[in-house]
Formats: structure tokens, C-alpha cells, sequence
């Protein structure tokens, strides 16, 4: 049987792979999607288990060094005060995350422009708009529309729930005359699309059991499925092929049982993340790629962005029912995300409140703190803390530095023996002021809401949530890996659609745009199908 | 590596320690609820520990047959406690290596979770109801100028 070539093939399942799986199917092009990782299962998501808190630091750790299940590869991260965070599976990292769903500001595609740092995006905010709003019914979208910290926007869904916690801490807020407002969430706070209404389980990091959560193998991937296109799981992607025309041939990939397959591609689109791309694109070598497919510029794996997190927790006398309510989404707020040189730092952070824990993470938090002994005053201590704190994460925006990187480790490997990605980050002195500046800011908020202390950490080590920046778009070919439409300026049938492309990271959530930058290049895609490849 | 029963009382007089009944009695010792095999299994992960957690359980039964006549499972909290202190003056305490795997099995017992007040059972199904929030605390932030920049 001759070996077939297809249209289109997605590299990765996840966020950016599926919306654009499911844009691209109309087209009824022949689109297969390679995900190293299987379709997950809510029924076995921890929240239905008692041991629900143990298995989040198991086998759900948002760490893939940690969790270590046979789909992950391992990250070195031992040179970077930040740790990787990420899951592989259909939905990608969707699977474990809070679903906080802020778009970016306008200003954080000008900030070369605006504010004399960074580089401008080649697309802006109002680009993105439609595509924003799109995904936004897609994923199922719960806010409230009017806040002054963004052009208007609407949302298919009513907001969630702010419980005793959100509201203690918007009255800190109003105290202060500071601005907040309900999370933009991707959760269903109604039915919707199929989607049962959110019941306020809790601790949405380790899986939506109730499915109320958008993680996109329940909200693009069964449409684009439907619509005939193929995933298969269990496929680990090793290189792009060349071939000698200077177009992508397609994949070298190991499936499930470890058998070396070829796929071959008219079009090839990486989507595995601001980490998991670069260490592809590195790992592709030819001779007419010899430091990696896509890379005349120099600059696939640099410009890493992370979110550097401030976190203070505050202690409350008065119980907060934390525990209930979607973790990551309660209220956020934007009182110090533009530009105020008197701060002394450029750019700038959102507010995200986190609610509560449960007893057993309390417990173990309680313990690292100090605040939780063994032995007498152990009982004292722990109801000090459970169901009496509630925390503020600072999400700072990260300036693009090139010596901040991915590039392949020379001796760790995944299972299948591809080199893995190592990570050389390090916090920049504009970083460490805003961080500063953040906790200090918390601290007042949580203490005007009624804290009798604070507990501070910062920089946040497991908050590698928000891989960004490592193949970033841009127009001329000498500094950037993508054009402003995702293709590749060295392999014009080479597409990338992860959070690698952005240019700048903003000081929010990057979801929204990860899949508001996929949908768009979808569009353009499909609009200039034509003359893809000129 | 299984426990012997010796070794599972040891254990179960040590979690006693690490994590006390509480004075009002509202709250059991970590001892109290059976969890001892279930920390064991846990500490065979970690062979190492394990080890440790064993050799110490060992010195301590040793100490208090020969003080007391007796296995330290045996022992009244009161001997257990001065035996406890003897062998963490001489720098083996346990404490620390029991805590992290007592605290999470602790707090995920049903009888434990019925004492603090909570329902004992998972998240799902039921989960929580919350009332929606009163809008009119967004009053002073809704009469805001609009805080973006153009661009």
C-alpha cells in the first residue's frame, strides 16, 4: 500500500492544536493530529477519589518531572528559578488548568512603541478581537461584561460564583479604591454545548471531573472529530522531515508499541507548547537545517517567557469556604497591569485570587510554613490555616531576553531516547522589582480585606505554567521564526500556533490568545489557500 | 517489605506523636485510626526512608523493654514520650520523616473529616453550592475612566 500523504498534519493536541484542528476541518482537507499523550477520562480524575489532594501531587502533578507518567518527557529545569509545568494528553495542558481567561491588553502588542521595550507584535488586539470572541463561545466563556480595564467585550456565560472569599477580598479591593473585577473563566457556570454547569468542586488543576471546565477534548475536539479529523494518540513526534525542495516532507514519530512510523504532510503545524516546539524544531536537524529546522534566525528556543508569580497568602480569624469554588477563578485585578514609571519598573501585573485548599494540602502548606507542628499545637495550628486563607498571585509580565532559553540537554532523553528540553532562565532586575512591587500590593489588599498576616512566596518555583516566546512571529526573518500569519520564514509549509509565537507575554493568562492566535491563523490559512506556499 | 505487628503498634504509638488526639477530643491521634499500614505502604516508595523509619522503631522497642518492660507500642504515653525524647537527643527523630506521609493520609480519613465538620466524601458528584455574587460591590469600580491604553 503506497505510504499516505495527507493535507494537513497538527503536531499536538492541546490548546492551540485543537482550535485549529477544528477551524481547518471545514475545508475537509485530510487532517491528522499526533498527540504523545491519550484521551483522558474524568471519571478517574482525582476529585471523585478521597485521595483526590494526594494524587495532584501524584500522578496529576502539574510537573511532568513529578508525575512521570510513560507520555511525558522530561524537562531539566535545574537552571531556572521557574519549573516547567504541563500535561500530555488530548486537551494538552487545558487538562490541569485553572481555566483563568484573560485576554491580553492592547498595549501588549505595542510595547517597542509604547513603552521602549520588548518588540512589537505584526498583529494587534484588534486582529485578534473576533477570534478572541469566537473561542470565547467555543470554550464557553463565564464573565461579566463592562470591565473598564478592557475594550468591551461580552461573554456567553454568566460569571462565576465569588463565594465568601471572592467577596472578602473585593471589599479589600474596594477599601483601597483599587480596581477588580470577576474572572473571565473558561468553566461552564450554565449548561453548555454538551457541558454540565460547574458544582463548584474545587480544585480544577487536577482534572474537571464534572467536565464543566474547557479543557479542549471536550469542547473542539469532539466537533473536529466529527467532522472527520483523525487523532492519534500515543504518537511521539522525534523530527520534521525536509525535503529537497525546501518544504517539510512531514514526521518521524514512535507510536504507541515504540514502532518508528513516517507521516508524511503537504503542511506541517507544531502546537506542543513554548517548550515542547523548540525541543522539536532543535531535535529536526538537516543539512540544510544543521542547528534546526526553521531556525536561520538563531532564535528558535530563546526570548523564553515565563509569568513570574508573587504569591501572599493572607490568614483570616473568620471561616472563607475556600474549598468551594473554582480555584484560579474568583476575581482578578488590573490595578497595576499598564505602565507607571513612578513604580519603578516598566509593564506591569494582574491580581488573581486563588481560593482555599483542601485539609490535606492545607496541612502539608501549613507544615512547610511553620505554621502546622507535629506533635502539641499541631491541631491549633491547623485550624489556624484550613478554610482561613486565601491568596493573591501577582502574574508579572516577563520581558523577551534571549539568554532566557530551551535547548536540547546533551545527555537526558524521554523513553524513546529523543533529547529533552533544558531550560537556562533567569529573573531580570525590571522582573524583581515588579515582584517586589506585587507583594508588597498584596499584602495591603489581603491586610485591608481583613488578613491578620501574610505569608509570602515569591518568585513562585512551580509556576511554569506559561511557556512563551521561543519561536516567536514577527516580519523580518533575521528576528523572529514566524511570519505574522504562523508560517515559518524558512519552510513556507511549516506553521507553528503554540505560545512559542508570541512576542511579548503580557501579564495575564495566555490561553485566550494561544487559541485567538490559532484561530486566526487558521483563517488566514483557509483565506489564502491558494497561495499558501508562495 | 511488610510490617510485622510489632512494628505496625510502633508505628501507630510514633503517628500518635507526630500527630496528637487533640485535648477536647474532638480530633482522633493519627495512631488511633488505623492508618499505620497505610503509611507503611507509602514509605516503601522510599526505600531509604523506609529503612530509617524501621531502624528507628527498633532502638525505640529496645529502649523500652529494657526501661519499661515493655514494647513502645505498649507504652504509656507518658514513657513513650521520654523514650522519644531519648533517642532524638541521640539524633534520630522520626518526626520529621513521618509527618509528610501522616498529614496526607490524616486528612483524607473519613473520621477525620467528619471531626472537622466536613461531609467525608469526595468532591464529586455533589460538589458545593455558591450564591451568585452581589453586583452591587462593583458600584465604585464599574464608575471608573477606563484604566487600558489604546494601542
Amino acid at each position: 500500500m503506497a505510504e499516505e500523504t495527507v493535507d494537513v498534519l497538527i503536531i499536538g493536541a492541546g490548546a492551540s492544536g485543537a482550535a485549529m484542528a477544528w477551524s481547518l476541518a471545514d475545508t475537509r482537507m485530510r487532517i491528522v493530529c499526533l498527540e504523545q499523550g491519550g484521551w483522558m477520562n474524568p471519571a478517574t480524575y482525582p476529585t471523585t477519589g478521597m485521595d483526590w489532594e494526594a494524587r495532584s501531587l501524584g500522578d496529576f502533578s502539574v510537573s511532568p518531572n513529578s508525575r512521570g507518567r510513560p507520555e511525558d518527557y522530561p524537562v531539566n529545569d535545574t537552571d531556572s528559578p521557574i519549573k516547567a509545568s504541563m500535561f500530555n494528553a488530548v486537551g494538552g495542558s487545558t487538562i490541569l488548568y485553572a481555566g483563568h481567561f484573560p485576554r491580553l491588553h492592547p498595549s501588549d502588542f505595542r510595547t517597542a512603541t509604547l513603552d521602549g521595550v520588548g518588540a512589537d507584535w505584526p498583529i494587534d488586539y484588534a486582529t485578534l478581537e473576533p477570534y478572541y470572541a469566537e473561542n470565547d463561545r467555543m470554550m464557553g466563556v463565564a464573565g461579566l461584561a463592562g470591565d473598564p480595564a478592557y475594550p468591551p467585550k461580552e461573554f456567553p456565560l454568566p460569571p462565576v460564583p465569588l463565594g465568601k472569599l471572592g467577596e472578602t477580598l473585593a471589599a479589600g479591593f474596594n477599601q483601597l479604591g483599587w480596581h477588580w473585577w470577576p474572572s473571565d473563566s473558561a468553566i461552564a457556570t450554565q449548561p453548555y454545548r454538551g457541558r454540565d454547569r460547574c458544582v463548584n468542586l474545587g480544585p480544577c488543576i487536577s482534572g474537571c471531573s464534572q467536565g464543566a471546565k474547557a479543557s479542549t477534548d471536550i469542547t473542539y475536539w469532539p466537533e473536529a472529530v466529527r467532522q472527520g479529523v483523525e487523532v492519534r494518540t500515543g504518537c511521539r513526534v522525534r523530527e520534521i522531515l525536509m525535503r529537497d525542495d525546501g518544504m517539510a516532507d512531514g514526521v518521524i514519530y514512535y507510536d504507541a508499541e515504540g514502532n518508528e512510523c513516517r507521516q508524511r504532510a503537504e503542511i506541517v503545524i507544531v502546537a506542543c507548547n513554548g517548550i515542547g516546539t523548540p525541543r522539536l524544531l532543535l531535535n529536526s536537524k538537516s543539512s540544510a537545517f544543521p542547528d534546526g529546522i526553521a531556525n536561520r534566525s538563531g532564535l528558535v528556543g530563546k526570548n523564553l517567557m515565563f509569568h513570574p508569580y508573587g504569591m501572599v497568602v493572607g490568614f483570616f480569624d473568620d471561616p472563607l469556604d475556600g474549598y468551594k469554588g473554582p480555584t484560579g477563578c474568583s476575581i482578578m485585578s488590573q490595578e497595576f497591569y499598564e505602565t507607571d514609571l513612578s513604580r519603578g519598573f516598566v509593564r506591569g501585573y494582574s491580581f488573581e485570587a486563588v481560593r482555599g485548599m483542601g485539609p490535606v494540602s492545607s496541612a502539608l502548606s501549613g507544615m512547610g510554613a511553620g505554621r502546622i507542628p507535629w506533635g502539641e499545637g499541631h491541631h491549633e495550628g491547623f485550624r489556624s490555616v484550613f478554610n482561613r486563607t486565601a491568596s493573591l498571585l501577582a502574574i508579572c509580565e516577563d520581558l523577551a531576553e534571549e539568554r532566557n532559553r530551551v535547548t536540547l540537554d546533551p545527555e537526558l532523553t524521554d523513553s524513546n531516547g529523543i533529547p529533552a528540553p533544558k531550560l537556562d532562565y533567569r529573573l531580570s532586575e525590571n522582573s524583581q522589582k515588579m515582584l517586589a512591587h506585587g507583594v508588597e500590593r498584596a499584602k495591603e489588599v489581603l491586610e485591608a480585606a481583613g488578613a491578620r498576616e501574610t505569608d509570602v512566596n515569591s518568585p513562585l518555583s512551580v509556576a511554569g505554567w506559561h511557556l512563551m516566546g521561543t519561536a516567536r512571529m514577527g516580519t523580518d526573518p533575521q528576528r523572529s521564526v514566524v511570519n505574522e500569519w504562523g508560517r515559518s520564514h524558512d519552510v513556507r509549509n511549516l506553521f507553528i500556533i503554540d505560545g512559542s509565537i508570541f512576542v511579548t507575554s503580557g501579564g495575564v493568562n495566555p490561553t485566550s490568545t494561544i487559541q485567538a492566535l490559532a484561530l486566526y491563523v487558521a483563517d488566514r490559512m483557509k483565506q489564502n489557500l491558494a497561495t499558501l506556499f508562495d | 517489605m511488610s510490617l510485622s505487628d510489632d512494628e505496625l503498634r510502633g508505628l501507630s504509638a510514633l503517628l500518635n506523636e507526630v500527630i496528637p488526639p487533640s485535648a477536647d477530643g474532638r480530633m482522633p491521634g493519627a495512631g488511633e485510626i488505623g492508618l499505620a499500614p497505610r503509611i507503611a505502604r507509602d514509605l516503601a516508595r522510599q526505600e531509604v526512608v523506609l529503612d530509617a523509619v524501621l531502624t528507628g522503631l527498633g532502638t525505640l522497642d529496645r529502649l523500652a523493654r529494657g526501661e519499661c518492660g515493655a514494647a513502645f507500642g505498649a507504652l504509656l504515653a507518658e514513657d513513650r514520650k521520654r523514650i522519644l525524647a531519648q533517642v532524638a537527643e541521640a539524633g534520630t527523630d522520626l518526626a520529621p520523616l513521618l509527618a509528610f506521609p501522616a498529614y496526607l493520609a490524616y486528612y483524607e480519613h473519613p473520621k477525620v473529616l467528619v471531626a472537622l465538620g466536613l461531609d467525608a466524601r469526595p468532591p464529586h458528584p455533589v460538589g458545593y453550592e455558591l450564591e451568585p455574587f452581589d453586583q452591587r460591590l462593583l458600584e465604585s469600580v464599574r464608575r471608573r475612566a477606563r484604566l487600558y491604553r489604546e494601542a
